[in-house]
């Protein structure tokens, strides 16, 4: 177990201090940035009218966290595939195996560490995410907030506005 | 292939592909732990038969060997030998797909014998997102050492290899060197039992080169054992107390450099006031030949040169010059491997 956490600590580190990771951070916080404008527009708009509003806000936060969540799982293939093929290749994994540890416990490791940046990420950007649809939304925080709780749920999503009317 | 906790060998697998047996249980890891008789008087390396075999190709052919405790043992030969892949299958690497062996008493790949085990791969690389310092802490934590003696064993791994004033730079900025260098210090953590190094002078220049050697004395002076695989036979001259020679994944000679050279006795001669019949006298001392104006007899017994040099003031001759030679490692080398 010492030694999964070992592993599981190395990789975190090792992706921190990577370039990839800035560059997710900078354009993640481009895209937070666009989609809280687009929320402000939408919210400020004079073509709808409140009601419509109310429906677009959460379908369009809805919209968004999907196409996220197929960003996140692609960028999860794009770190973790090589992260293990790309060290045995160099012979960076050559000098961990040596040491007494069995490969379950450097897989697992692996996995750990990743997993955990990860869930990390898309916790830090639905929080982001979020908040900025929340300040965006600010007329009625009741809304936005309504709005927000449905996300975790999209079937329930897409059934709430009829709901709210 | 199956387990046993027993205290001696017990188990033997056979091999379906080659029909050869594999050792796959042996020494319990409490007596490595606790150093008992059979962890501190087997031999750190023995391997009976051992082989690997890639498909059509026999990378290690029924390897036999052994290296004692304490000592350095060379592990040369020409590239492509085996010889990396001998190390891999004493790492637990690898299966061999033959013979037998034990490291430290104890089965190929046993974790608690790989915690005495300090090893400097040919393919050296580290961590290059890790300061020099992380990488070392890295290793300590793998091997288990107390969190206490983390930061003494990594500034001293970093003092012997002369990398202490870059301890706190990124290992991707290093040079190959340098990080050979670390590699060496990585193998030193923990004061192994038995140190594997891989070619561990490929990337230095005359002065690391020297330093490596000023290293590996030192770890045979603290007790440690030495398995350098290399093929510059300089180095192996310099710093091993035995040898193997291995080609096409055979050990063709072992032994220590004397009992390798020692029957190798070159004498060079430069006589002059003698005619061309002295030379037929020679013939009892060894096989000789004319260099020009030198006289070189080849396999001479060392004992026998003054009784050589005396007949030949006897018959009269004025002997300018008598130098004795010892074959090469290199030449002993090649002159096995066939080359010359």
């Amino acid at each position: 177990m010492n030694a999964t956490l070992t592993i599981a600590a190395l990789t975190i580190t090792e992706a921190v201090r990577r370039r990839l990771l800035l560059a997710f951070v900078t354009i993640t916080v481009l895209i937070v940035g666009l989609s809280a404008w687009g929320f402000d527009r939408l919210r400020h708009t004079n073509t709808l009218t409140s009601g419509e509003s109310n429906l677009a806000v959460p379908q369009a936060l809805i919209l968004f966290m999907f196409m996220f969540s197929f960003v996140l799982a692609l960028s999860a293939s794009a770190i973790a595939s090589p992260s293990i093929s790309s060290e045995v290749e160099s012979g960076v994994l050559m000098t961990i195996v040596t040491r007494p540890v069995r490969r379950t416990e450097v897989l697992l490791g692996k996995w750990l560490g990743l997993a955990t940046l990860l869930a990390g990420y898309a916790a830090g950007v639905c929080a982001l995410e979020f908040g900025v649809v929340r300040l965006a939304s600010v007329k009625d925080h009741g809304n936005s907030s309504h709005a927000i709780t449905e996300i975790p749920h999209p079937g329930r999503g897409l059934r709430a506005p009829g709901g709210w009317r | 292939m199956s387990r046993t906790n027993s205290a001696e060998r017990t188990a033997v697998d056979a091999d379906a592909q080659s029909g050869a047996s594999v050792l796959v249980s042996g020494t319990s890891r409490s007596s490595l732990e606790e150093g008992s008789p059979q962890a501190t008087t087997s031999p750190a390396i023995h391997t009976v038969g051992l082989s690997k075999r890639f498909d059509d190709t026999i990378a290690v052919n029924s390897l036999s060997m052994t290296v004692q405790r304490g000592e350095v043992f060379g592990f040369l030969g020409p590239n492509g030998a085996g010889k990396t892949t001998v190390v891999k299958l004493l790492l637990g690497l690898a299966r061999p797909t033959g013979g037998e062996a034990l490291v430290l008493g104890a089965p190929l790949g046993d974790r608690e014998a790989r915690r005495q085990i300090g090893y400097l791969p040919e393919l050296f690389r580290y961590q290059p997102l890790l300061t020099a310092r992380e990488v070392l802490r890295l290793h300590c934590r793998l091997l288990g050492l107390p969190k206490a003696t983390w930061e003494e064993e990594g500034r001293s791994a970093l003092e012997t290899v002369d990398l202490l004033e870059r301890g706190h730079d990124r290992v991707g900025t290093f040079s190959k060197g340098m990080q050979q260098r670390l590699g060496l210090g990585v193998a030193l953590l923990g004061n192994p039992a038995l140190v594997m190094l891989d070619e561990p002078t490929s990337a230095l220049d005359p002065v690391g080169r020297h330093d490596v050697r000023e290293i590996i004395r030192g770890l045979r002076e603290r007790g440690s054992t030495v398995f350098l695989n290399t093929h510059l036979l300089e180095e192996a001259e310099y710093v091993c107390d035995r040898v193997a020679i291995i080609d096409r994944g055979r050990a063709i000679a072992t032994g220590s450099l004397d009992e390798l050279l020692g029957g190798h006795s070159r004498l060079r001669l430069k006589v002059e006031g003698l005619g061309e019949s002295w030379w037929s006298g020679l013939g009892r001392f060894g096989q000789w030949r004319r260099e020009e104006e030198w006289t070189v007899v080849d396999g001479i017994d060392p004992s026998r040169i003054a009784e050589l040099v005396g007949e030949l003031v006897s018959l009269g001759g004025q002997v300018e010059a008598v130098i004795p030679e010892h074959q090469s490692l290199e030449a002993h080398f090649l002159e096995l491997l066939g080359e010359r």
